[in-house]
């Protein structure tokens, strides 16, 4: 049996992403651009993402200084960024183990309305952990259902924010709903600021360095992304496929659950639609964050990146004498754009580089 | 040995013909037959049907006056826009894809129904239907070419085409011509135009069932890379669904503006959700490959008799989302219980 030429070359090409030793037949000084170069181009995704929302913000502020780049808009940016960041949270692990949740507009209402409800009755500390513990509860009832049932959890989840929605109503018959007070403590955490940055935005970057470490260092991080790109071979390779998307759908409920939280602190309100502008925009971000949809790729930098330049858009187009028709038009248009540019960079990003190793780029002109 | 086979797959043999139905029923030879007759369904159909009759009954058995044919043809003008929308949810489900934008073509072509026909313009209705197929083909272009994933894809475009929506009119308004309203609304003949619109949707559903394109349609929604090897064209198939999931979801936001007799454009977001449920409900399978626009129709009434049958019962309108959403998660449970035993009956053969 010999093989043919084009298929050694693609067995090759299938090792180029192997760990292998590099022969150090170059000088040190190339051997160690290379990998810096192929670092580079791995998350080419995420650095575009990156670029972008920089290209985005300093032409906003320069174009108007005293509009967009004043201190309070770009706080009302960081924060609105954090809202869409913690939505999309879950979103992205979710979507990285091949999963989606169209549940997050309720389950953010269910956190902005549980608080108010429960602060009337014990402390603030303990409300909020219970409310979370019913985010973590939500969460696992998608995960539940959508391994369970094997049936694609778009509509289930979808169903299942239905049936919150019924609920919160439910619970909440006595008065209009939403209409109790939102606590103090919570007004007061959303808009806390340490120096000139809201403490919910650090918050955020934090939580967002644990997220990235998580997935790309930790067992379950890898598992994740194993279980998104074939979830057959994963199971073959004795990963819990079931228990991994189960966690992935109980760490989007807490997400969103928390962004409910503090977005009934910032708006100072709450109400069953609260949530709703989220549903779409979590997906965007992660899909501008170079996450494909169909999962097993992904991170939650790039998702970052997507929920800060979407919050940027929707503070910058208004500025720029649009009008409501014209800042969803803009808005399309570019998602659109982002969605092309980071497809150019996936391919870039899974491109082989051609070798520095002397030998074998002989061999490669010899077939 | 033969001619047993023949009864146990279900079709009636040479021998059969003649032999007399044991169940009453001409068309159906035996019991047996009877069985595969309904194994010969799709799973969904196999969930759908029961629980439409069973809803039909509810409803009608609470409301009597329902069966009356003006609050018949009532019930079903009212329910004509979603039931259209979902058709056009469902041709691009069935390529395995979604169509969030199917919301912004119909508040498009809402508000242009209600300020472009103005004053001897009667014949931009054609415009209209030719603009919604654009905006489709805009969908396919940006699903098919520049390979964006359907749903993001679409989110974009629900954007633009709302926003073009809200620029054409700003707040609710306007008004189609009044000979269009009372056309649609009115009676041909002793038939009501809603029912007639219906039935005339039934037969086109009855009709595409046997189409080259619905079938090819379904083949790359179920295997794309089988379909390709068996010579489906793959991407101009996507191309088309897209193309008429625009086209429909245009005639609905005409259909919507017309008994409306207004434009409003922020008309189509409650639809965009409730057709995909429609279409599942219906039967339609959201990882493509199996349903038809008549699932969709089923599916879009058994919405409406869900919602009928909570307003007949007088309870208070908060029930509705939930008793909703455990209805899809039930039919979805059905449904993947059902195909996971079909196949585990193959395995077994």
């Amino acid at each position: 049996m010999t093989r043919s030429a084009s298929e050694s070359r693609a067995v090759r090409q299938d090792l180029a992403f192997a760990p292998k030793v590099e022969r150090r037949t170059g000088s040190g000084f190339r051997v160690r651009l290379r990998g810096t170069v192929i670092a580079l181009q791995r998350r080419s995704t995420v650095l575009g993402a990156f670029a972008f929302t920089i290209m985005l913000f300093v032409g906003a502020s320069l174009y108007s200084p005293s509009g967009f780049g004043s201190r309070y808009n770009l706080q009302s940016v960081a924060i609105f960024a954090a809202f869409t960041g913690f939505a999309a949270l879950g979103q992205t692990i979710i979507v990285i183990a091949g999963g989606l949740d169209l549940s997050i507009p309720w389950t953010m209402a269910l956190g902005g309305i549980g608080v108010v409800l429960l602060a009337g009755k014990m402390p603030f500390v303990p409300a909020v952990i219970l409310v979370l513990l019913i985010g973590l509860g939500i969460g696992t009832i998608n995960g539940a259902l959508v391994t369970v049932l094997g049936a694609p959890p778009l509509i289930v989840t979808l169903a299942v924010g239905a049936i919150i929605e019924g609920a919160i109503i439910a619970v909440d018959t006595t008065v209009e709903v939403g209409a109790g007070a939102v606590p103090a403590t919570d007004i007061h955490l959303a808009n806390a600021t340490i120096g000139r940055v809201p403490v919910f935005f650090l918050l955020w970057f934090v939580v967002a360095a644990f997220v990235g470490v998580m997935l790309t260092r930790t067992p379950l991080g890898r598992k994740i992304y194993a279980v998104g790109a074939n979830p057959r071979a994963a199971r073959l390779a004795g990963i819990r496929v079931k228990r991994v998307q189960l966690i992935t759908y109980s760490i989007g409920g807490v997400a969103s659950t928390f962004a409910g939280i503090l977005l009934a602190g910032y708006v100072q309100t709450t109400y069953i639609e609260m949530g709703q502008n989220y549903l779409f925009a979590s997906v965007a971000a992660v899909a501008l964050g170079g996450t494909a949809l169909l999962g097993g790729t992904g991170s939650y930098w790039g998702t970052f990146a997507g929920a800060v330049t979407l919050a940027g858009l929707s503070a910058f187009l208004p500025m720029l004498g649009l009008n409501g028709a014209s800042v969803d038009i803009a808005y399309g248009i570019v998602i659109i754009v982002g969605m092309y540019l980071s497809r150019g960079l996936q391919k870039l990003a899974t491109m082989p580089l051609p070798s520095t190793d002397l030998g074998e780029r002989e061999r490669d002109n010899d077939e | 040995m033969r001619s047993k086979r023949l009864v146990a797959d279900g079709e009636p043999g040479p021998l059969m013909a003649s032999r007399p139905s044991e169940l009453g029923v001409p068309w159906v030879q035996s019991r047996r037959h009877l069985m595969s007759l309904w194994s010969g369904l799709s799973t969904g159909s196999q969930v759908m049907w029961p629980l439409f009759v069973t809803m039909l009954v509810i409803y009608f058995a609470l409301e009597p006056d329902g069966l009356r044919i003006t609050q018949l043809s009532l019930t079903i003008q009212t329910t004509l826009p979603l039931v259209l929308v979902s058709v056009a949810q469902c041709f691009v489900l069935l390529t395995g894809g979604i169509d969030v934008s199917v919301g912004g073509v119909m508040a498009l072509t809402d508000v242009l129904m209600a300020t472009w026909l103005r004053g001897g313009n009667e014949w931009h209705i054609v415009l209209i239907v030719i603009i919604g197929l654009g905006a489709g083909v805009l969908n396919g272009c940006l699903v098919v070419v520049a390979k964006i994933p359907p749903f993001i894809a679409t989110i974009a475009t629900w954007s633009i085409y709302d926003g073009i929506a809200l620029y054409i009119l700003g707040s609710p308004g306007g008004s189609p011509p009044a000979s269009f309203t009372t056309w649609v609304t009115g009676t041909a003949g002793p038939f009501p135009m809603p029912i007639l619109l219906l039935v005339a949707l039934l037969l086109l559903a009855w009709y595409s069932r046997n189409t080259e394109l619905l079938k090819r349609i379904i083949s790359i929604g179920s295997d794309k890379e089988r379909a390709h090897l068996s010579g489906v064209r793959v991407e101009r198939t996507q191309f088309a669904a897209y193309a008429i999931a625009g086209l429909f979801a245009a005639l609905a936001g005409i259909y919507l503006a017309l008994i409306t007799a207004t434009g409003d454009p922020t008309v189509g977001d409650g639809y965009v959700l409730q057709s995909v449920e429609a279409a599942v409900i219906g039967g339609v399978s959201l990882a493509g490959g199996v349903g038809g626009m008549g699932m969709a129709v089923a599916g879009s009434f058994m919405l409406t008799c869900c919602y009928n049958i909570i307003s007949e019962l007088s309870i208070p309108s908060w029930v509705a989302p939930p008793i909703l959403g455990v209805l899809l998660l039930t039919v979805i449970g059905l449904r993947s219980r059902l195909e996971r035993r079909e196949l585990e009956h193959r395995e077994i053969r």
